[in-house]
C-alpha cells in the first residue's frame, strides 16, 4: 500500500510534494523525543509526532522514514514543510489522535 | 540508467575535499615576489594560496601574476601587494558537481577550499579533477569491497554552530549521503547517522561552536565531535540514560531527554568522551565496518 492509497482511505491531508506519495511505508513509529526516535524508528517507517520544528525533517531524512504524520490537528510551520519538500520527505497531517491513527494504519496491514 | 552513467553521477556528488590538492605549500603575505616564484617553480604549481599565520586564506597568486610583477621590476615587492584578494572560494560542503559549475560560471583556473573560519584546506584546478577522478573511483570501489589499504583515510569535516537548531542535522545528513554513495551497508549507515546526529545536536544544544569530523578507512569509521563550550562537570553522570542538563525550552522541542550519549554508546564499537569544564568536550565514536 502506497502513501497515496493511505490518503484515499484515511482522513489525512497532504502538506508536501504530490510526487513523494508513491512510497510504500513499512511499519511505523510514534515518538516526540528525537533521540528515542533516532534510535528506534526504522527506514521506511511512518513517523507520527507532534514535534513540528524543522529539525524533525533532519531526523526523518537521517532515518529514511517514508513519511511524517502530525496527529491531533497539529500544523507544522512553513519552514518545516519547505524543508520536507526539499528533502522529499512526505509530510501529512490529520485531526485523528495518535492512538486512533496508529490503530487504523495497523488495521490496513502496515506493520 | 546505464551502470557507468550512474557511477559517474554518484562521483559528482562526492565532496570537493576529495578532489582538491591538500598538499600545497603555505605562503605568507610578507614573502617577496621572487621567493614565491621559486616556491611555485620548485613545486611545479601555477598558483598558490596566500595564508596568514593561522592558515586563513587572505588571497591567491598565480604564476602569471608573479611573472608580470617581475617584468614590472617588482620582484622585491611583497606578494600581498600583487595577490588577488577577493577570491571566490569553495567550502567542504560543496560537491564535485558544484566545483565543475564554478569553473564553468566564473571561468577561473582554480578555487581554494576553505572551512567556516576561512582556514585554507586545499586548492581545486580542472587538472585535479581530471587526474583525481579515476583514482577516486578506485578508492570508492576499494572501500565498497573492503580491500583498501588500512592507511587510506577519507576525512570529512563540518563546522557546527551552537544554538543553530535550523541547520542542526545538516552535517549528519551530508555524512549519511556520502556513506550511501560509498555503498556501505544500511546497518553501518544507520549507526553512523545516529551517532553523528546525536553528536551534532549536542554541539547545537550545549556548546558555543564545534566541529564534526568523520574519518572513513577500509575497516572503520571514526566520528569525532570537538566543541568549545561549557564542558561537562560529571561525565559519568552525563552518559547515564535520562540525565540531561538541557533547558526546559530545548526539552519542549524534543531534545535533551538524556538519551543522546547513551544512543551514541549503543551505536559504537568504541566510545570515548573527554571534557574540560569551561573549555569544551570531545566525543569519539568508532564503528567497525566488518
Amino acid at each position: 500500500m502506497t502513501l497515496r492509497e493511505l490518503l484515499d482511505v484515511l482522513p489525512l491531508t497532504n502538506l508536501g510534494n504530490e510526487s513523494d506519495l508513491e512510497k510504500t511505508p513499512k511499519g511505523g513509529y510514534v515518538g516526540d523525543l528525537l533521540s528515542n526516535v533516532m534510535r528506534f524508528a526504522k527506514e521506511g517507517n511512518i513517523w507520527i509526532t507532534v514535534q513540528t520544528h524543522i529539525n524533525v525533517i533532519a531526523v526523518a531524512t537521517l532515518i529514511g522514514v517514508s513519511c511524517v504524520i502530525f496527529p491531533c490537528g497539529v500544523k507544522p510551520p512553513e519552514e518545516t514543510i519547505a524543508k520536507a519538500k526539499e528533502e522529499h520527505i512526505a509530510i501529512l497531517s490529520t485531526e485523528l489522535d495518535a492512538f486512533t491513527l496508529c490503530g487504523k494504519i495497523y488495521e490496513l496491514g502496515i506493520r | 540508467m546505464r551502470e557507468i552513467d550512474r557511477d559517474f553521477y554518484n562521483l559528482l556528488k562526492l565532496p570537493v575535499t576529495l578532489i582538491m590538492n591538500a598538499n600545497m605549500p603555505k605562503v605568507l603575505p610578507d614573502r617577496k615576489v621572487f621567493q614565491v616564484r621559486e616556491i611555485l617553480k620548485i613545486n611545479q604549481l601555477d598558483g598558490v594560496a596566500i595564508t596568514d599565520e593561522d592558515g586563513r586564506l587572505v588571497g591567491i597568486v598565480t604564476m602569471y601574476d608573479l611573472l608580470k610583477a617581475i617584468e614590472e621590476d617588482k620582484r622585491d615587492a611583497f606578494v600581498e601587494d600583487i595577490m588577488t584578494k577577493n577570491v571566490v572560494t569553495l567550502s567542504p560542503s560543496h560537491t564535485l558537481a558544484d566545483a565543475i559549475e564554478y569553473f564553468r560560471v566564473y571561468g577561473y583556473g582554480r578555487f581554494p577550499v576553505v572551512d567556516g573560519a576561512r582556514v585554507f584546506l586545499g586548492m581545486v584546478t580542472p587538472l585535479d579533477i581530471v587526474i583525481r577522478l579515476p583514482i577516486l573511483k578506485e578508492e570508492r570501489e576499494e572501500i565498497k569491497e573492503g580491500r583498501g589499504e588500512a592507511t587510506k583515510v577519507i576525512r570529512l569535516e563540518f563546522s557546527v554552530e551552537g544554538g543553530d537548531f535550523i541547520n542542526g542535522g545538516e552535517a549528519s545528513s551530508k555524512i549519511k549521503r556520502y556513506l550511501q554513495n560509498l555503498g556501505l551497508s544500511k546497518d553501518i549507515i544507520k549507526r553512523v547517522a545516529v551517532a553523528s546526529y546525536e553528536m551534532e545536536m549536542n554541539i547545537v544544544i550545549h556548546a558555543y561552536r564545534g566541529k564534526l569530523i568523520v574519518e572513513i578507512s577500509s575497516d572503520k569509521i571514526i566520528i569525532k565531535a570537538i566543541d568549545e563550550g561549557p564542558g561537562i562537570e560529571d561525565v559519568d553522570k552525563a552518559i547515564q540514560p535520562g540525565y540531561s542538563t538541557a533547558s526546559p525550552k530545548v526539552r519542549e522541542l524534543g531534545f535533551g531527554a538524556g538519551m543522546g550519549l547513551p544512543n551514541i554508546i549503543s551505536c559504537s564499537d568504541e566510545f570515548d568522551i573527554k571534557s574540560n569544564v569551561g573549555v569544551g568536550t570531545e566525543v569519539t565514536s568508532i564503528i567497525y565496518i566488518k
